[in-house]
């Protein structure tokens, strides 16, 4: 009689225990979300684009100074989410020369972004769409 | 007088008749979207190329219309639905014309190698 009464003992303890941790898995869960959703509603969005294409080599907080951590192969169009503020957004094409500098201000919860025209896209004629690949 | 006057406006309307290069207007339509795409109006060249898709599908339509949804994909917050739907433009555009490309110079590294992805089964 004392084994089935420990054994009830144990399947009651085991089944808190399993109550707790699944308590606590949502209280985890409850507070990731609210700190995504804080993130979401106070960063911006800055959104790249380039033609005919650009290396984003840098984005630096004008303010703080500080740069913000980027890929090495981060290619437009691309787009980051940033903490409100003015940065300052170096872009490059190997075949146009100098890289270009934008300066632009990031709102909390607004999309901002570049269009950086190495060439006239107006005006650019349709490439060779056959052939090897150059 | 009249008569010269009539005969001087025939030739010189003739001869710039004769000057006026002859444009496939396809190609008018699809340089103009490209150029959407280029000056960096996406939404204006989907647009445009959608219409040009519904009237007569060619395999460059649909091989643009692909890198103006990989691009709007990249701009996006939710990304996956652009990239399905290039990712099936491409399909479109390689099975009308296999040997379509996009040229390294004017499309993003990126894209190009989304687009070659595509071909290699992707």
């Amino acid at each position: 009689m004392s084994g089935v009464a420990a054994a009830v003992v144990l399947v009651l303890a085991i089944g808190a225990g399993g109550t707790a941790m699944l308590t606590r898995a949502h209280r985890v869960r409850h507070r990731a979300r609210a700190v995504q959703a804080s993130v979401m509603t106070t960063s911006g969005r800055l959104v790249i684009n380039a033609y005919p294409w650009a290396n984003v080599t840098s984005i630096r907080n004008v303010s703080t100074g500080i740069a913000v951590e980027i890929d090495t192969s981060f290619v437009t169009p691309s787009a980051v989410d940033l903490a409100p503020g003015r940065y300052q957004v170096m872009l490059a094409n190997a075949e146009y020369g100098e890289p270009v500098q934008r300066v632009i201000d990031v709102a909390p919860g607004k999309e901002a972004s570049i269009n950086v025209q190495f060439e006239d896209g107006a005006r650019a004629p349709l490439p060779d769409l056959e052939g090897e690949s150059r | 007088m009249k008569r010269v006057i009539v005969m001087a406006f025939l030739v010189v309307f003739g001869a710039v008749a004769i000057a006026q290069p002859h444009v496939d207007p396809a190609h008018a339509q699809l340089q103009s979207a490209y150029q959407a795409f280029a000056a960096g109006n996406v939404d204006a060249s989907d647009r445009a190329l959608t219409s040009m898709l519904r009237s007569r599908p060619s395999a460059e339509a649909y091989l643009l219309r692909g890198a103006v949804r990989y691009t709007r994909a990249m701009l996006s917050r939710d990304p996956d639905p652009m990239l399905g739907a290039a990712k099936n433009d491409f399909r479109a555009a390689l099975k009308m014309k296999k040997a379509l490309r996009l040229n390294r110079n004017a499309f993003s590294p990126k894209l190009v190698a989304f687009f070659e992805e595509v071909r290699n089964g992707g």
